[in-house]
Order: C-alpha cells, then sequence, then structure tokens
C-alpha cells in the first residue's frame, strides 16, 4: 500500500463526516473530500512543497472548500436570530437527530461551526489551532462558548422540529 | 486562585492544559464547589454533544479513489540522422533554386516613342502621330 492510499483510508471517513457537518449534503460533502484528496495526490506525485502535519492540511483544505461551498449554496438561509431552515436537508432521512443538529449547526457562524466539527473530529487543539488558523490559546475558549451555544440550538431545534 | 473561566476548565476537560496548570485546576476545583458545578456542567455538554455528532450521520463507505488523469508530456525524439538528412535537404532544394534562377534569361526592354511632326500641344494625343521603338537587351 502506497503512502497515499494509506492516507486516504486513514482519514477519508471523518473528512467525509465533517464536510458532511458543514455543508449538510452528503453529495457535495463527498465531491468535497474527492477534491481535496486529488489535489493531495497531485502534490505527492509532483513532489512540490512537503506539506508538514497532513491531517492538519487535509481538514484545512476541506474546511476552505466547504466553506467556499456553503456560500455558495442557495437551499440554506440563515436568519438571524432565527433558526434554519433547510428544506431538503436529508429530506430521505428518517433521523431527527441528523436533522436537528444539522439545522443547528448551520445556525453557529463559520468558524464557531468549524471549530465544533474539528473538535467531535477528535483533532488536538494544536490541530483545531491549525486547521481553523486560530491562536492556540482561544480554543478552548471558542470551543466552551460554541458547545454551550449549540446545545442551546439544539434544544431550540428540537422544539421547532418536533414541536 | 480566582474561578475558573469557562475557557480553562473546557481545556482541563480535554487535558490541553501543562502539567502545572492541570494540577492548579484540580486543587482549585476541588476547593471550590462553583468551579466543580461548572465543570460537571461542560463535561456532560461535551459527552452529549460530541455523542450526537459522532452518531449524527450515517457511516460512509470509503471509495476506491480514481487516480486523476494526467496530461504527460511526452518528449519528442529527434534522431541525429534525420535531423542532417533534413539539413542537407533543405540546402539541396535552396541550391537547385538559386541555380534555376541564374539559369533563366531575362531580359529588359526600352520604349522609343520618336514623333513624326512638331507636337500640338492643342490637339489630343489620339490626333497625333508618333512611332514607339524598342530595343531589348539582356540583363545577364
Amino acid at each position: 500500500m502506497t503512502q497515499f492510499e494509506t492516507v486516504y483510508q486513514m482519514y477519508y471517513q471523518g473528512l467525509h463526516r465533517a464536510a458532511q457537518q458543514m455543508l449538510s449534503n452528503k453529495e457535495e460533502a463527498g465531491d468535497v473530500v474527492q477534491e481535496v484528496f486529488v489535489s493531495l495526490y497531485n502534490r505527492m506525485q509532483s513532489h512540490s512543497a512537503e506539506i508538514n502535519n497532513v491531517k492538519s492540511w487535509l481538514y484545512r483544505a476541506v474546511m476552505n472548500k466547504c466553506i467556499d461551498a456553503g456560500r455558495s449554496q442557495k437551499n440554506i438561509q440563515s436568519l438571524e436570530g432565527v433558526s434554519v431552515v433547510a428544506e431538503d436537508i436529508n429530506i430521505d432521512d428518517n433521523n431527527y437527530q441528523t436533522k436537528i443538529l444539522q439545522a443547528a449547526l448551520q445556525s453557529l457562524n463559520e468558524k464557531e461551526r468549524m471549530m465544533v466539527v474539528l473538535y467531535s473530529q477528535g483533532l488536538s487543539y494544536k490541530e483545531i489551532a491549525e486547521t481553523a488558523e486560530v491562536n492556540f490559546t482561544s480554543v478552548g475558549k471558542t470551543l466552551s462558548r460554541s458547545l454551550k451555544k449549540l446545545e442551546t440550538l439544539l434544544k431550540h431545534q428540537k422544539h421547532e422540529l418536533l414541536g | 486562585m480566582n474561578c475558573l473561566d469557562e475557557g480553562i476548565i473546557q481545556s482541563y476537560i480535554d487535558g490541553e492544559l501543562s502539567d502545572k496548570e492541570m494540577s492548579d485546576v484540580a486543587m482549585h476545583i476541588s476547593s471550590c464547589k462553583h468551579c466543580l458545578a461548572q465543570l460537571k456542567q461542560q463535561e456532560e455538554r461535551k459527552n452529549t454533544l460530541l455523542d450526537i455528532m459522532q452518531n449524527a450521520n450515517d457511516k460512509v463507505e470509503v471509495p476506491a479513489f480514481n487516480v486523476p488523469v494526467q496530461v504527460v508530456e511526452i518528449p519528442l525524439r529527434r534522431s541525429r540522422v534525420w535531423m542532417k538528412v533534413s539539413a542537407a535537404c533543405v540546402f539541396l532544394i535552396l541550391l537547385l533554386t538559386t541555380y534555376q534562377s541564374q539559369d533563366k534569361e531575362q531580359k529588359e526592354i526600352f520604349f522609343y516613342p520618336e514623333w513624326q511632326d512638331q507636337v500640338d500641344a492643342n490637339l489630343p494625343i489620339t490626333q497625333q502621330s508618333f512611332t514607339i521603338t524598342y530595343t531589348e537587351s539582356s540583363v545577364n
């Protein structure tokens, strides 16, 4: 197994889950992750600048692509202080928990959402700081605030969707 | 020691503090009910949210990676013999062209008008008579 294949097998699922939580769209998440692996493959083939931390590089690339894709998404409209309504959030999925979580995550701002998603994927504070390009010392504080906000949003979304 | 802020407690829960900071926080929590309650709340929040987030999405199968098609520039392998033959052909063509152009006779023709009578400037040229003679000479 080549070095690339090892990296691909090791990180694909985590990256896909992270992209899906950022975008609320399984297919688009798959495309984003595939694009990132293609660019990693090309980079490894061309022996261009060495990547110090492959994991951080992959997550940062996926997060940046998700942010770009998310900005162009038209199906999700964020209303200030109001719950997010996404018309086609996993319409075939009966898992309400997933719907609630996706709607709540979309209510966080990009930075908060990114940090919570990375945290849920088990990245260390150092890796989160590198990926989200934030100060290492502020990770704990931002995370505690974001988790608190997400908890409140989840309760709110649960109330909205389930009545 | 003052009460701990949420960021420090979060870092403590995640084990992201230095050894000294970890022991300082542990010591404070053992003697502060408020911070202990805060710690428990944040710990519970973390566990609940991570549990939801990690179980929310369906498990994704890792698809086979399709190696991207790359356009590879194949360097042209020019044979030295063919280059020499090509150069010789170009030289021969140039030589033959020069030889042929030298072989053709080039002539120069001169026309001389000779007026029969005196020219009347008031008459149109069609009503006046003159002869044209010409000479031919080789340029080479």
